[in-house]
């Protein structure tokens, strides 16, 4: 595992938090949905700083997974969860988090880009001004400084006022994650986030999460396994064994890939098995 | 009833109930049907129920809403029976809303069946009626292309 110790004393943190070592930790995680068991016993250290790729087959549970983490679970009924999840050694999985700071803190880009129908430059003022931005000068600059970091801003800077639905799906996918930081998460969780997207836009979208895995630590699920390989520095894999979604493997993504110790994950990358 | 007697003001609340139905199938058909994909972006980005309702929801819903929302004029404009007995049919200028006084539809009904050789105004009446729904329907439509102009296209 790469537990390294990383103290980077510029990312304080507003949270009345002690800087941990691993930015996300997650112990002996199970979720329930109805009466099936869908993940048992996920244990995962996660650094500060670091992109860890999710993989493994459709329904292993990859995606509860990451709804776990922000709590966006709740949104599904008659789902229960056992375990813990420490995100700067705060616990997540308790009643009582508070989950509006939760989910400021950490943001989350789905499959399928999902701009709000309203302009581009309402879609990332729109979290900025619920969460207490007010000053008009200042919502612009940081509009135009998420967008430049997405690389969004060349492309769209004469039609910040137009629909977010006129631009294209890799656009929209950017757009989305500028969205995301334009709030100051320290964690990303993004669900497959370049499967509805062309390889051009592959390509870019990737170029961009290794960009920001400088400032903030991101979690990736993906289908696309050389994807996992190209971007992430740790790598785990997921199997549903009779069912039941299992941590089968989690290590650097270099020793994953080259010498993985599972079986199954080694024929999984072959590609023996989906 | 209520006390109401017969005036306009009974007459449009039972025209109310009567659209009722059709405003509140269409109201929830249109909320079921925005994508839950908006519902999780709003959730993600830890928006409150009143701004995801007013600035995610409406939004998407207006154009449906609208469309509900003539049905139910239309509904209303030709209903002729429920209104001889609660706004009555008398054909003099009303004072006020508590005031008993005749809808369109029921002053083509009773030019048509009750005044001989009414008809001629009859159809004057209906074609009144018609131009009226034209304006109403046409001026809603434009004004619902207008706040959703740049958000219809490509919204799959």
């Amino acid at each position: 595992m790469t537990n390294t110790t990383r103290q980077h004393p510029h990312q304080a943190t507003k949270l009345p938090l002690t800087e941990s070592k691993n930015h996300l930790e997650i112990k002996n995680l199970s979720i329930t949905y109805h009466t099936k068991k869908i993940l048992e016993n996920i244990s995962m250290m996660i650094p500060r700083h670091s992109i860890t790729a999710i993989i493994g087959p459709s329904g292993c549970g990859k995606s509860s997974f990451l709804s776990c983490i922000n709590r966006l679970i709740d949104l599904t009924p008659k789902t229960q969860f056992s375990g813990e999840i420490y995100f700067n050694q705060h616990p997540v999985l308790n009643t009582k988090s508070d989950l509006i700071l939760l989910r400021k803190k950490i943001g989350t880009i789905f499959q399928k880009p999902n701009p709000f129908p309203m302009s581009i430059k309402k879609n990332i003022q729109i979290a900025l001004k619920e969460h207490g931005t007010k000053d008009s000068k200042e919502l612009d600059r940081i509009t135009r400084q998420v967008l430049q970091d997405v690389g969004l801003y060349d492309e769209v800077s004469d039609r910040l006022n137009d629909s977010a639905l006129h631009l294209s799906g890799g656009q929209q996918q950017r757009l989305c994650i500028a969205r995301a930081i334009a709030l100051q998460p320290e964690l990303l969780l993004m669900d497959e986030p370049c499967s509805a997207l062309d390889p051009i836009s592959i390509n870019i979208i990737e170029n961009l999460i290794t960009r920001l895995s400088k400032q903030y630590t991101i979690l990736i699920v993906t289908h696309n396994l050389a994807q996992a390989r190209r971007i992430s520095s740790s790598t785990a894999v997921f199997w549903p064994t009779n069912g039941i979604g299992e941590l089968i493997e989690y290590g650097a993504t270099e020793q994953i890939f080259e010498q993985p110790k599972n079986q199954i994950t080694a024929d999984y990358i072959r590609g023996y098995r989906a | 009833m209520m006390g109401l007697g017969f005036s306009i003001l009974s007459g449009g609340l039972t025209l109310a109930c009567m659209i009722l139905p059709i405003l509140i199938l269409t109201s929830e058909q249109t909320f079921r049907s925005i994508s839950k994909a908006h519902r999780q972006g709003s959730e993600a980005l830890a928006l409150s129920k009143f701004t995801t309702l007013f600035q995610v929801y409406l939004p998407c819903a207006i154009p449906a809403l609208t469309a509900g929302f003539i049905l139910g004029l239309g509904r209303a404009t030709a209903e002729t029976a429920a209104l001889i007995f609660t706004s009555g049919y008398v054909d003099r200028m009303p004072d006020s809303v508590m005031d008993s006084g005749r809808a369109l539809s029921i002053h083509i009904y009773d030019l048509t069946m009750n005044v001989p050789g009414g008809s001629n105004n009859a159809y004057g009446t209906a074609l009144l009626m018609i131009i009226i729904l034209l304006i109403t329907n046409s001026s809603i439509n434009w004004l619902t292309q207008r706040w959703n102009h740049n958000l219809t296209a490509q919204n799959d």
